[in-house]
């Protein structure tokens, strides 16, 4: 039934088979799922964030379960800028859409980055970490300022010559502003949401149970609350919106793209499921067919809000 | 001194290598029509910067459906412990990771030590013995090496498996039994990533991670598809849920996963302490040192109920030793209090593995030192969320510093790059 459906979609000037993405952080550099599935048959993936030296991550204890979620305070671990064009991304076939995720410290961090990045023909676009919750420096500073965003944005769009998507913080109170700011600011589209900064205690030690006291909630926990960022964000910019927060199956992803997100990211699902931003994209079609819709593009924005009013 | 290969021009000189170091090895024709051969490796390296047309060593190998077996090596007497025989294997190992070879294998004498420990350097392990294989009667070691690294991994899969047992075993604890579709077989150490709760019967997203569990017995059920064993204890959400899996249910699984025990060196002997659950990993490595060399096994509990697998490892034909705290079975005591006795003949011919708690394997860890106990491998725990190298959670504090990850370079370390104190 759903061959009948046209599965592609128009990303910031990224065209997708499908509409879904991994998320970045949750698919490492793309070679460690060729064990279980064929990347060609999920729209792309977005790589771990990536910064200009290799560099460790936090002690251990980095993760931790969670009601229905999960906390990690991994702190950006990654092989570095380098390495990655070098070593993993001639590895990859020559057909998977490749995001890059890059981060820095300060925007000319991330411009360099951008600009290196932006050189490889591998790479289709680029997304702007500005919202990791627990690194020091760097990141969410970025997310949850709104000048110092823009200046990040407005660097960036001069340094890169490919599209962007700029990831956002949902530890923010008012996501539609952090949004406009990106769209004013040259970015050519938008990716939310990030974790939620969060932490949880072990009542038996008393201790915090990540070594770095705060983490990142991610996992369907959070999935209501990044619906809720997601239809907001929609209301307040014109560019493209890829929506991220909790999905697990197909289902939860039509949920998104009816709140206005033209693709998703696959985050937490991909630890539980190696296969399941796979199994998402052909649900998606699935649904469509099933509920007359010819493109999944069509599912964008299709919030039925005429009957409440009533 | 750099190998190179062989040529049918060279037939003179290698011949005459043969003859001074193995005379009547290789005749003429048989040397020739190997070096005819399509699936032959012949490697040789000549005598350099003397102006003399002379072989000093020559290697000969085949390379049949992804595997590379070693025929012979020979190197002229009077130029040995020079590297030659070294660099002979060191190129050709290189070439078959070119080739995309799985595995190396070769026979060697039981009692050339050189040889075998130069093997062993290269990463190659025992996985049997030939009684009287060579004509004077020797017996053969029949040695591996599975390329690139320790070992080539299985690819994992992910399966629907169906409980077939979920047995209460007391204390407890419990024996899961698995049938997994298209499991390709797991090494000795390696876990698989098991989802708690009956995730294809009812969508549940709490637990939401699959938890890591030890592969304890393996055996194919048909052609695709293998039953596989884990042990566990009900402690928490996760483990409490997985106990009431009836028969016939469906569970997620993803494996096999992580890396091996390095299985003894020849003549070593093994000594395998298990704590509590962790005696699951050393099952098959106890199957699988057992056809070589002399195994003990020491397992530990709290008390005889908390004792796994006890029956099943004396099955294999090894030596089974069990400590309790409270002496309902075994010596009371811990298990590092037979570690000593059990290596005072000759500690330095030990091997020692250990998997359990933390603070039992870094006794183990510790202990081996203190004896003289030359190897000591442990297999960790960690939290995780993959088990194949993405959600970085693993992390595994290293003695030089860093970190690795457990799902993918553990879970099996030599105890001594590991920062004890750093672990959670």
């Amino acid at each position: 039934m759903s061959g009948k459906v046209d599965t592609r979609v128009r990303l910031a000037g990224i065209d997708l088979k499908n509409p879904v993405l991994t998320a970045s952080g949750t698919f490492g550099y793309g070679t460690e799922f060729q064990d279980f599935m064929d990347l060609t048959q999920i729209g792309g993936f977005v790589g771990k964030s990536l910064t200009r030296a290799p560099r460790w991550g936090n002690p251990p204890p980095r993760i931790a379960e969670t009601p229905s979620g999960m906390l990690n305070a991994i702190s950006i671990e990654n092989i570095g800028v380098e390495a990655f064009l070098k070593e993993r991304l001639p590895a990859l076939p020559e057909d998977v859409v490749v995001i890059a995720s890059c981060f820095g410290t300060d925007p000319e961090d991330y411009a360099d980055l951008a600009a290196e990045l932006s050189e490889s023909p591998r790479i289709a676009g680029i997304e702007i970490n500005a919202s990791c919750p627990h690194v020091k420096s760097g990141g969410i500073e970025f997310g949850q300022d709104p000048n110092l965003l823009g200046a990040l944005v407005r660097r960036v769009r001069e340094a890169s010559s490919k599209p962007f998507l700029v990831k956002l913080s949902p530890n923010v109170s008012r996501i539609g502003d952090m949004a406009k700011v990106c769209e004013d600011s040259g970015a050519d589209g938008i990716s939310l949401i990030n974790t939620v900064q969060a932490m949880d205690v072990d009542v038996q030690t008393r201790r915090p149970v990540l070594s770095n006291i705060l983490g990142g909630l991610s996992g369907p926990a959070i999935r209501p609350i990044a619906l809720r960022m997601v239809w907001q964000a929609s209301q307040a910019v014109n560019i493209p919106i890829c929506g991220s927060g909790g999905i697990l199956t197909a289902e939860d992803a039509v949920k998104f793209m009816l709140c206005g997100a033209t693709a998703v990211q696959v985050g937490t699902a991909n630890y539980t499921n190696p296969m399941a931003a796979a199994e998402i994209a052909v649900g998606i079609a699935d649904y469509a067919a099933e509920h007359g819709f010819p493109r999944v593009a069509d599912l964008v924005g299709a919030l039925d809000l005429s009957s409440r009013s009533a | 001194m750099k190998p190179r290969a062989v040529h049918l021009a060279d037939l003179d000189l290698l011949l005459r290598l043969c003859e001074d170091v193995r005379p009547g090895a290789w005749s003429r024709t048989q040397l020739s029509d190997e070096m005819a051969r399509k699936d032959a490796r012949i490697l040789c390296v000549d005598a350099a910067g003397t102006g003399e047309s002379r072989v000093l060593g020559l290697l000969l190998a085949r390379s049949v459906a992804g595997e590379l077996e070693i025929l012979d090596v020979a190197v002229a007497e009077d130029v040995r412990r020079r590297g030659i025989g070294r660099s002979l294997l060191t190129s050709l190992l290189a070439r078959a990771q070119e080739e995309g070879v799985t595995r190396v294998l070769l026979e060697v004498r039981a009692s050339n030590r050189a040889a075998q420990s130069l093997y062993a350097d290269h990463g190659f392990v025992v996985e049997g013995r030939r009684a009287r294989y060579y004509p004077d009667g020797e017996d053969a070691f029949l040695m591996t090496q599975h390329t690139p690294n320790r070992t080539v991994r299985p690819a994992p899969v992910r399966a629907e498996a169906e409980v077939l047992e979920n047995i209460a075993e007391g204390g407890g604890n419990y024996r899961l039994s698995l049938a997994i579709p298209n499991w390709p077989g797991a090494d000795p150490g390696q876990f698989l990533m098991l989802s708690a709760g009956a995730w294809t019967d009812v969508a549940r997203t709490d637990p939401l991670l699959p938890r890591p569990m030890a592969v304890f017995r393996q055996s194919p059920l048909g052609p695709d598809s293998a039953r596989v064993e884990t042990l566990y204890k009900a402690v928490g959400r996760g483990s409490g849920l997985l106990a009431q899996a009836q028969v016939g249910q469906r569970i997620r699984v993803v494996g096999p996963l992580g890396g091996r025990f390095p299985l003894p060196q020849p003549e070593e002997r093994a000594l395998l302490v298990g704590g509590g659950t962790g005696t699951a990993s050393l099952y098959e490595l106890a199957a699988q040192a057992a056809r070589t060399g002399e195994v003990d096994v020491v397992l530990g509990a709290r008390s005889e109920q908390d004792l796994m697998g006890v029956s099943l490892f004396r099955d294999l034909g090894v030596r089974v030793h069990t400590t309790t705290e409270d002496g309902s079975h075994g010596l009371r005591g811990r298990v590092t209090d037979l570690i000593p006795q059990l290596t005072a003949e000759n500690p330095q011919s030990f091997s020692l593995y250990a998997c359990g708690p933390t603070p039992m394997m870094h006794a183990c860890a510790r202990l081996a030192e203190e004896l003289g106990v030359p190897r000591c491998w442990v297999s960790l725990e960690n939290t995780m969320a993959c088990g194949f190298g993405v959600c970085l959670g693993c992390a595994v504090p290293l003695s030089e510093g860093g970190f690795s990850l457990l799902c993918r370079v553990g879970p099996v370390y030599s105890a001594s790059e590991i920062s004890w104190e750093g672990l959670p």
